[in-house]
């Protein structure tokens, strides 16, 4: 198994940064999950871990050997791609042994792997057949199994659930993660969809605009993002991100209502605001507590239910939404005015010009805390 | 049926066989025309072709008979005509001939008993040789290198790719009889006049054009990952090309290698400008054959049938092949 290293790898195509410096430590048995919209460069960071795309600086480093110029079929690592590149000339069982038969070995021990891997994802009746011949979800598991069959140091995974379908994909995604849990090896998983990356990663790097934002486990990056980018990205609906105006130990968000500074913050609004200040306000759904005596007031806009709770989106002021989570027992009609509270410790604060989060641990949380 | 098409709709989830029993009675219609229409054109096409292959085997007699006879007594004398050099026989010596007890193969036996003894084999046996090297030789090298170059093509980053691709396409811009005086001239100069070499190297030059660009698009089509799949599984480059992107390009290759022999065997002008006897190719010598003294229709018309087959075995072999490379695009996967 192994620990990947990036130190300051960067990827250019002519002017157009791919990928801006970055510096990123994977474990041995870490499962990390890049994340980010597209053409956030998550796939050219993944595609320069194998070797498939030059690095146009930096080093790449596998258990410490420097592998930045190293031909891919050199590294020992394995990659499963968007939609498996199957070969589609040779049988399911041709398509295992092929990674076995470039290392030379004998036949009975390709067949042997071949069985075990087979076994392992309960593939064995479909080594006959064509890839063609496939659904998605056996595809899937094929390419994971050509994938497994050599034992790499490492996986890549190139949003490899991306073309399945919904219910597939639920699927897929339990079974990567046992796959994970029995194997303990190196994964580097790349996706689009924020809440697969929840659920998958030991560790989570958000990406946008070829640059790591943060880098985190999945609840650091959800509870306590560092910059604005971060806190819509993550969640579904993002966090609510509301411009509000500091006065004193008071918040005040115009046509919503205002809320005292939570104690733990005081100090640092002081600091870093001043007396008197603009600042953004944020709160993810849950933390807002629907009560009588709330201090903030909005009305409902929509309401969706969503099985064990509903989801209101409230407006206010110049049209404003604002995303609460609400129990399942109260009908709140549209139009209807709501009042709520926030939970102190789950809210955060933002720098409206510099877009990072404000922090009460006095180290500056802006920059993204990239090897742990 | 019902079993089969449920077990693979479970395990496929798409493709399900389209049930031919319950189709509507305007797409029975639209099928009933299409069917004639295919005949009426494979009729019109194969018409000409078979009153070739039918004149190729009637007597001098049935050649030439008005009202045209389509049912005939199948004659040889044109075929062993093509393929051999022939001398008139007096009445005595046929005779004589044909009462020694000598023995002799069945073909001379035939042209004596028609008045004729064969003297050896004609000039067109070694035309035909000709063709067969020319056309193979140039065949082969034109796909071989074009596939080596479309691929080079489709997946690496050449400068001035798109000058290039031009470039090479302009070579097919102007029709043969143009730049033949020139390349009469050049060829004199270097000796490759009435050579095997000249028109190989000229006719692989004229279909590289052609098996670059249909060979890019066949590559163009292969995705990438078949082989960075093969790269990170710990494979070379070259590896990769040989196992995983070759085999998937097996059907553009068929249909390349048809269509650049067909072009290659077929060939008239330069042939018939750049050679004199040496390396004369098939096409150039059928025409001659008019001159000699009355028209020898039997002898053209199998001149013209043998001519046909080397290129309808090649096509009828990859066939297979062919039609998925003809459909190139239309397949995913």
């Amino acid at each position: 198994m192994a620990t990947i290293e990036l130190r300051q790898v960067e990827k250019r195509f002519g002017s157009l940064h791919a990928v801006k410096p970055m510096d990123l430590t994977i474990h041995d048995g870490e499962f990390v999950v890049l994340l980010g919209p597209s053409g956030c460069g998550k796939t050219t960071t993944l595609r320069m871990i194998a070797g498939l795309e030059t690095v146009t600086a930096g080093q790449i480093l596998l258990n410490g050997r420097d592998v930045t110029w190293e031909h891919p079929s050199q590294r020992d690592i394995a990659f499963v791609f968007q939609f498996f590149a199957l070969y589609p000339h040779m049988t399911v069982r041709q398509n295992i042994a092929f990674p076995l038969q470039a290392q030379h070995e004998s036949k009975a021990r390709v067949e042997a792997g071949v069985k075990e891997v087979a076994r392992f994802l309960q593939i064995e009746p479909l080594l006959r057949l064509r890839p063609r011949a496939l659904s998605l979800g056996d595809q899937q598991r094929v390419a994971l199994a050509r994938a497994l069959v050599r034992r790499p140091a490492a996986f890549l995974m190139d949003e490899p659930l991306g073309a399945l379908d919904a219910d597939m994909r639920e699927r897929m995604r339990a079974e990567i993660k046992r796959l994970h849990l029995e194997l303990q090896a190196t994964s580097v998983y790349v996706t689009h969809d924020q809440i697969e990356a929840m659920a998958m990663g030991d560790r989570v790097v958000v990406m946008s605009d070829a640059l790591v934002q943060q880098a985190g486990t999945p609840a650091q990056v959800y509870h306590n993002p560092v910059n604005l980018f971060v806190a819509r990205f993550i969640g579904s609906p993002g966090m609510n991100l509301l411009h509000g105006r500091c006065l004193g130990t008071i918040i005040d968000v115009a046509g919503l209502g205002s809320l005292p500074v939570p104690p733990a913050w005081q100090e640092t609004l002081g600091r870093q605001i001043g007396n008197e200040g603009d600042v953004i306000l944020g709160f993810r759904p849950e933390a807002a507590r629907l009560t009588e005596g709330g201090t903030l007031t909005a009305a409902v806009y929509a309401s969706d239910m969503q099985g064990g709770s509903a989801m209101l989106h409230l407006s206010y002021g110049d049209e404003t939404i604002v995303h609460v989570r609400a129990g399942r027992e109260v009908r709140h009609p549209i139009g209807s005015q709501v009042r709520f509270d926030l939970q102190p410790d789950m809210i955060r604060f933002f720098d409206p010009r510099s877009e990072t989060a404000l922090s009460t641990v006095d180290e500056a949380p802006a920059s993204p805390e990239v090897s742990e | 049926m019902t079993t089969v098409e449920s077990k693979a709709g479970e395990r496929a989830g798409v493709a399900r066989p389209i049930r031919v029993d319950k189709l509507s009675t305007t797409t029975r219609v639209a099928n009933g025309v299409r069917v004639l229409v295919v005949v009426l054109y494979a009729l019109i096409a194969l018409i000409p072709i078979f009153w070739m292959a039918s004149t190729a085997f009637k007597s001098r007699a049935d050649v030439v008979h008005i009202p045209p006879r389509v049912f005939i007594k199948p004659n040889l004398e044109g075929v062993i005509s093509l393929l051999t050099d022939r001398a008139l026989l007096n009445a005595g010596r046929q005779k004589a001939l044909l009462a020694s007890t000598e023995e002799m193969p069945w073909y001379r036996r035939y042209m004596i008993e028609r008045g004729m003894d064969i003297t050896g084999v004609s000039p067109f046996v070694g035309r035909l040789k000709n063709s067969l090297i020319i056309a193979g030789v140039s065949t082969l090298a034109a796909v071989g290198l074009g596939t080596l170059a479309a691929y080079a093509f489709s997946r690496y980053r050449v400068p001035g790719k798109g000058d290039l691709l031009f470039f090479i396409l302009s070579t097919r811009m102007l029709p043969a009889v143009v730049v033949t005086i020139p390349i009469f001239l050049m060829y004199r100069q270097v000796h490759l006049h009435d050579t095997h070499i000249g028109l190989i190297l000229l006719y692989t030059v004229f279909n590289l054009s052609f098996s670059v660009w249909l060979m890019k698009g066949f590559f163009d089509e292969i995705p990438r990952e078949y082989e960075e799949a093969a790269l990170v599984d710990g494979y070379t480059r070259l590896q990769a090309f040989r196992k995983v992107v070759l085999p998937n390009a097996l059907s553009g290759i068929a249909a390349t290698t048809v269509f650049c022999l067909i072009f290659a065997w077929n060939e008239y002008a330069f042939s018939l400008m750049l050679t004199t006897e040496k390396a004369r190719t098939a096409p150039p010598s059928i025409v001659t054959m008019l001159g000699r003294g009355g028209i020898e229709w039997a002898t053209i018309a199998a001149g013209t049938l043998v001519f046909l087959i080397p290129v309808v075995v090649v096509t009828f072999v990859l066939r297979k092949n062919l039609l998925r490379g003809v459909t190139f695009g239309a397949i995913r996967q």
